[in-house]
């Protein structure tokens, strides 16, 4: 839990909420695919490629990305509490409400009063993300917290092995959760910081054992 | 409406009946909902247009057409009280309050005061709007510039 102040004076106390909700929010709406185009290639043969310039695409996107904005606030919603001021009694309301912009619900306050400015809406949702799930933030705490160097230098400052395979971030998780002796269900209870460990301790010993092999090599 | 300023976080305007109005940025997340409300998501951070809200108003169930109704004139209501900085005149403050109509606060009462006695109509009403959001849009843009890390160059 945090407690963080935004920049219009009011006092949030910041939740972790079900790691479920954020992969859903990520994984159930898909980004538009721009449409091909077929232009000339090298030596006459036609290539198909992205057109990002097209209008119904760029309007797509942009519709996604606003979507994606009114998704990411409900989330956020669900991972504050207001703590001070008590907002049914905060002015700015009334100030709202004579504009015609009626402040029935928590999620109202924090979208026209609370959490205006974009800054403190990234901070939040940073803030809750890492409270929640794995994040950078919290894998780079987890590496410094092991202190593991290799020849000297610290790990992250060594090559990663060179892959092919791509996956989405939650193939990792899943990944380290289960070669840790976790369900996914158990994996997914853990605190935010816990599930960013479980994947650096993952990471760390596959980097390893690379760095290992290659020096076997040579 | 004619814009006789523009400078980098404010635009000041001549209104058809020759009042002057400095507006300023507002807060974006506010307009961003209230734009998605009424149906115009995709030009959320351009100027608004009166054609093209009124095109957003007409789709939609009777129930759709009210709650976009209601969120276009929040939408309007809040670029005056927060993108207008210029305050209602002491007589104008007195007219509205014989007539029943000045709020409490001054955001709404600049908002009430440019509705009843300054802005001709829906069409005024939103260029204003316009202008408010499009000074939020660039002075957004010059924010993000500012925030970009100035390149260094190796000694």
């Amino acid at each position: 839990m945090t407690i963080y102040k935004t920049s219009t004076g009011v006092i949030l106390e910041i939740l972790r909420i079900p790691r479920s909700l954020i992969d859903a929010y990520a994984h159930n709406n898909p980004t538009p695919e721009p449409p091909t185009i077929e232009v000339p290639g090298f030596g006459g043969v036609p290539n198909q490629v992205e057109n990002l310039e097209d209008q119904t695409y760029l309007a797509q996107l942009n519709l996604y990305n606003l979507t994606m904005a009114q998704l990411e606030f409900d989330l956020v919603v669900q991972a504050v509490n207001i703590l001070d001021p008590d907002w049914k009694t905060d002015l700015r309301v009334a100030d709202m409400i004579s504009i015609g912009i009626p402040i029935d619900s928590t999620h109202e306050y924090l979208r026209y009063i609370a959490l205006t400015d974009a800054v403190d809406l990234g901070n939040v949702t940073e803030e809750f993300l890492y409270l929640s799930t794995v994040t950078d933030r919290g894998i780079k705490e987890a590496e410094q917290a092991f202190g593991i160097e290799w020849q000297g230098a610290p790990l992250r400052k060594h090559s990663n092995p060179p892959g092919r395979l791509r996956a989405a971030s939650v193939y990792q998780s899943r990944v380290a959760a289960t070669s840790l002796g976790y369900t996914w269900e158990q994996f997914c209870e853990l605190p935010g910081p816990d599930q960013s460990a479980a994947v650096a301790q993952y990471q760390a010993t596959c980097k390893v054992e690379y760095l290992a092999s290659e020096e076997r090599k040579t | 409406m004619q814009i006789i300023k523009r400078e980098p976080q404010q635009i000041t305007v001549v209104t058809a009946n020759g009042t002057e109005l400095v507006c300023v940025p507002v807060r974006t997340l506010p307009i961003q909902d209230l734009m998605f409300k009424i149906g115009l998501p995709s030009r959320i951070t351009d100027s608004a247009n009166a054609t093209e809200i009124s095109e957003a108003l007409q789709r939609g169930s009777s129930a759709q057409q009210m709650d976009a109704i209601k969120a276009s004139m929040a939408l309007f209501n809040y670029c005056m009280a927060y993108g207008v900085t210029t305050n209602p005149p002491e007589e104008a403050v007195e007219e509205l309050k014989s007539l029943g109509l000045a709020p409490r606060t001054l955001p709404a009462l600049r908002a009430t005061w440019l509705n009843y006695m300054v802005l001709e109509d829906t069409e005024e009403a939103s260029l204003l709007a316009g202008i408010v959001m499009g000074v939020t849009k660039t002075s957004n843009e010059q924010a993000k510039e500012q925030a970009k890390p100035t390149p260094v160059k190796p000694e």
